[in-house]
């Protein structure tokens, strides 16, 4: 047997090469499954023996860093006039190209302000104001192991984001608007100067008021991360017969955060109990395909 | 032993040039390998079996050096292009500039795709392999190959 596997020594250490790549794969990605996360314990166990490794590789960086910096310097010493010319043409060109992007908006707020006074000549009923003010940001980043609760967008105190304000799904809408469209992703708690951290509705310490069946009853709306859902509880067994999969959940009038009626999944099922039952909700967004997200700045209810 | 310590060298060193330096060099989104050049290299120098030990040492570094979770994508294409390579190498004149650069082409295309199936098996969405700039970064890999191949010519005794 042993000389066998001496004979085909690369044959045995292919197989048993390939067989420790798919377990260590397999072993990575099935936690992720399971637990939501991804199983980065064995990344840690040996993250001490990689320091050598970290410490040669910013060694090398520094000095090729101070090699570019160098450079640069000796090249802007020698740098030929015709060049020097040439940037500050470009320089020029950038500023000029800012006076005109200005003048460009000053002549819009004008015309901005000029139909304003119209529509109020025109004595437009005070209704037809804008009730809701959007603002479209980016998911910039999703942490792995806050997957299904936590996400980060491009906008922050800087384009008048602040904590609490609902998140909703993207929509052909922008600025200024009287009616949504979309669906509920979650809210704002915690914002940067550029950016904002983002609670979906899924994750287990959201909670949201939102009205089901043909009554109209109040619930509370729990995330669910590990299953990538919400789910409401103790539903008394006098409302679940009005139930069934697929009825829309929209968000209650005393909603005191996301707008009222707004959509925010779908009862995709039922388990009945003898007095009370418990409902599982489907998000109307998919985690996985949110690119571009909308943040209610104005509510105005 | 002293050959072994001198690829253990090679190994190590082609990581550390790679986060240090390589990765810092933009083709379209990608960049070259150094590490997959190195197991190309060694695997047309001496066979199959130092090809994939090459191979997996230098995927295990990668996969852990990495910024993401995966442990055991990079180790196992490269362990089967050490293997692949190595197997081949007596079937083609290794020392022909033209075999290193087909090698290290074909290696760079082999190493993506391998990536590509072995996360479409992992998960169900779309796999987050980059596409974008491959030929550039094959042609640079080959390239690579050529260099490295001399490199290990001028260091490491062959065996037959």
């Amino acid at each position: 047997m042993f000389v066998l596997l001496n004979r085909h020594k690369s044959v045995t250490f292919f197989l048993c090469f390939c067989m420790s790549s798919l377990i260590l794969s397999w072993l990575t990605v099935g936690a992720a499954r399971t637990s939501g996360s991804y199983d980065d314990s064995l990344k840690h166990k040996v993250s001490p023996f990689l320091v050598p490794i970290y410490f040669c590789s910013s060694v090398i960086t520094s000095i090729w860093s101070g090699v570019a910096c160098i450079g640069s310097v000796s090249t802007s010493v020698w740098q030929k006039p015709v060049e020097k010319a040439r940037l500050q043409e470009l320089e020029s060109q950038v500023e000029r190209l800012k006076c005109q992007l200005d003048a460009e908006e000053n002549r819009n707020r004008e015309s901005l302000n000029k139909l304003r006074e119209v529509c109020v000549n025109l004595e437009v009923p005070a209704e037809s104001s804008p009730a809701f003010r959007l603002v479209p940001a980016k998911v910039v980043a999703v942490e792995p192991t806050d997957w299904f609760r936590y996400l980060t967008i491009n906008k922050g105190s800087k384009d008048g984001v602040n904590v609490d304000m609902p998140v909703i799904t993207r929509s052909d809408l922008a600025g200024d608007v009287k009616y949504l469209t979309g669906a509920v992703v979650g809210k704002v708690v915690e914002v940067q100067a550029r950016s904002a951290r983002v609670q979906l509705i899924t994750d287990g310490l959201s909670v949201v008021a939102v009205t089901i069946g043909s009554q109209g009853d109040l619930a509370l709306l729990k995330g669910q991360p590990e299953i990538e859902k919400c789910a409401i509880d103790a539903i008394p067994s006098t409302t679940h017969d009005m139930l069934k999969k697929g009825d829309s959940v929209v968000v209650d009038e005393r909603s005191s955060i996301f707008p009222p009626q707004m959509l925010v999944g779908t009862i995709s099922s039922i388990e009945k109990g003898t007095h009370f039952c418990r409902i599982e909700v489907q998000p109307a967004f998919k985690f996985s395909m949110l690119r571009e997200v909308m943040v209610v700045l104005d509510a105005g209810y | 032993m002293r050959q072994t310590l001198k690829i253990v060298f090679l190994i190590f060193g082609s990581v550390i040039l790679q986060i240090a330096l390589i990765a810092r060099i933009p083709m379209l989104g990608s960049h070259p390998d150094l590490p997959l050049t190195l197991v190309v290299s060694i695997a047309l120098f001496s066979g199959p079996f130092h090809g994939e030990v090459t191979g997996f040492v230098s995927g295990l570094m990668c996969d852990f050096l990495s910024d993401g979770p995966l442990l055991g994508v990079q180790s196992l294409s490269r362990v089967v292009i050490g293997y692949g390579i190595g197997f081949i190498r007596g079937k083609l004149y290794s020392d022909n500039i033209i075999t290193q650069l087909a090698s290290g082409f074909v290696a760079t295309l082999a190493h993506k795709f391998i990536t590509f199936i072995h996360l479409s098996l992992l998960f169900t969405d779309t796999p987050p392999v980059r596409f974008s700039g491959l030929i550039l970064v094959a042609i640079s890999n080959a390239l690579l190959v050529v260099v490295v191949f001399r490199v290990l010519r001028r260091f490491v005794r062959r065996e037959n």
